[in-house]
């Protein structure tokens, strides 16, 4: 029993290294981003961003056979710049539309709005592409097993760069989300600083998806920082312990996918929430 | 108006008592007129309350220690004190101290959210005194306070504005909360603005 499981650990860690790696490292920097998006009150923007990103790399699916001829005949896909511009352009547009709304519940029901069409533009430019049903699974559940050395470099850059943003500007993100008036009056325009959270939301959806898939990136934007918000005393615990979570999560995520053929999104969820409430019933009890 | 004890506006409800204060902050723009404030420096906003959940994950120490996240408009987080902010040993203590002033030295790991009202006002008072700011200004302090809260934040109020050289503004639609004459009463209504100065 034990060396089945050391075996599937050993399978997950070295056949799909460079998938495990960048889902690790994802999965540290995504939920502290999604926390910022709780405390400002804005979920739906959580929803909204991977989705614009998913119709962003359907957009490149839609473009690339147009414009490179030889796409068109074997089928290939879209590289990843390509991918990642769709994204970028997508979610660039829609959260500078988003951030013109205003703060609050105003730009969270604008982002359901969004979201929506998001679903509905991702499905109609698949459809009218040459791609096939394996493309489809592919954008809806990114291709976390099979990302290569070069995806798995993009991914740590971009978090990397994300923390370290995070991590020297989490005091006026912090200060900006729960007061803005204060925010304000310490030097801190309201509008600059939510655009700012959103284009770091926007950047690693914009980045991610292509590898990952809009599925993984939303569960780990939202599910730590849903579970834990109310067991969590501070915002520095919040933060935390949302990206402790996520990353136990992403590693039991490899193991079950692995041991169970699971698909990485589904797996993904049910480990979040494993851990996650795990880590509730922990931090309720020693508090 | 000037530091040294409380200057009050009062009114009814609905008169732009919080308007007003909103504007001499520079939180909105003027409908009219010039807004000066002297001496130029830190400036906070005390509100009726932020708007927030019971399960929001911000400790009181937390929101004192937002006032020490300031920056001038230049980008500098330092403001009046060394390059680059205060050490975290004295950022400590000065969040201690502050939240000492008010009696609130012991509430510094709980919620912001479970503080009661007038907990949560003094929390934000706490948050001022850490900013240092040269005015202070607090809308309806007495807003959602039960009567032993009233007095309780009502002495104190008077105590911080007559040891400080902060200017104290205070927001409220009635003063018999006062516990001190304050230097200066401007009652809107509808004569308009009436000043009374008793300093």
């Amino acid at each position: 029993m034990t060396g089945s499981l050391m075996e599937t650990w050993e399978l997950s860690t070295t056949l799909f290294r460079d998938g495990f790696v960048s889902l690790v490292v994802a999965s540290a920097i995504l939920p502290p981003l999604g926390t910022l998006l709780l405390l400002r009150r804005m979920p739906f923007v959580a929803v909204a961003v991977p989705a614009l990103a998913g119709a962003g790399v359907a957009l490149a699916y839609f473009l690339w056979p147009m414009l490179v001829v030889a796409a068109r005949e074997t089928l290939a896909a879209p590289p990843a710049f390509a991918q990642n511009s769709g994204a970028a352009i997508v979610v660039g547009v829609a959260l500078l539309w988003l951030s013109r709304k205003g703060i609050g519940e105003r730009i969270d029901a604008a982002a359901a709005l969004v979201f929506v069409a998001s679903l509905a533009l991702s499905e109609i430019l698949l459809l009218e592409s040459i791609y096939d049903e394996v493309a489809h699974r592919w954008l809806h559940h990114g291709h976390v097993l099979s990302i290569l050395e070069a995806g798995r470099n993009r991914v740590v850059v971009t978090c990397v760069c994300l923390g370290l943003v995070f991590v020297l500007a989490r005091r006026e993100l912090w200060l900006a989300a729960v007061d803005r008036e204060q925010a304000t009056l310490s030097g801190l325009p309201a509008g600059r600083w939510l655009f700012l959270t959103l284009a770091l939301v926007g950047s690693a959806c914009a980045v991610l998806v292509p590898e990952l898939g809009p599925q993984v990136v939303l569960a780990l934007l939202l599910a730590p920082a849903t579970l834990l918000r109310s067991v969590c005393g501070s915002l520095v615990g919040y933060a935390s312990l949302s990206a402790v979570v996520g990353t136990l999560s992403a590693a039991l995520t490899f193991f079950v996918s692995v041991s169970q053929d699971w698909p990485v999104a589904p797996a993904l969820v049910v480990s979040l929430v494993i851990i996650g409430t795990i880590a509730r019933v922990v931090v309720a009890r020693v508090s | 108006m000037q530091s040294g004890g409380l200057n009050v506006i009062q009114g009814p409800n609905g008169c732009g008592k919080s308007t007003l204060a909103r504007t001499l902050l520079g939180l909105i723009p003027a409908i009219g007129g010039n807004v000066s404030v002297r001496p130029d420096g830190p400036r906070s906003w005390v509100p009726q309350y932020l708007p927030m959940a019971d399960d929001f994950p911000v400790s009181v120490r937390e929101i004192v220690e937002m006032g020490l996240w300031a920056r001038d408009r230049a980008g500098d987080r330092s403001i009046g004190r060394p390059p680059g902010g205060l050490p975290r040993s004295q950022r400590r203590a000065c969040v201690e101290e502050s939240l000492r002033s008010v009696g609130l030295s012991e509430s510094g790991s709980e919620k912001f959210a479970h503080l009661s009202g007038g907990q949560q006002r003094r929390a934000l008072l706490a948050r001022a005194l850490s900013q240092q700011s040269r005015v202070i200004v607090l809308d309806e302090p007495m807003a959602g306070v039960d009567d032993d809260g009233r007095q309780l934040l009502g002495q104190l109020l008077s105590t911080l504005a007559q040891q400080s050289s902060s200017l104290y503004l205070v927001i409220t639609h009635d003063t018999c909360w006062l516990t001190e004459q304050p230097s200066t009463i401007a009652t809107i209504g509808t004569e308009g603005l009436v000043v009374q100065e008793f300093a």
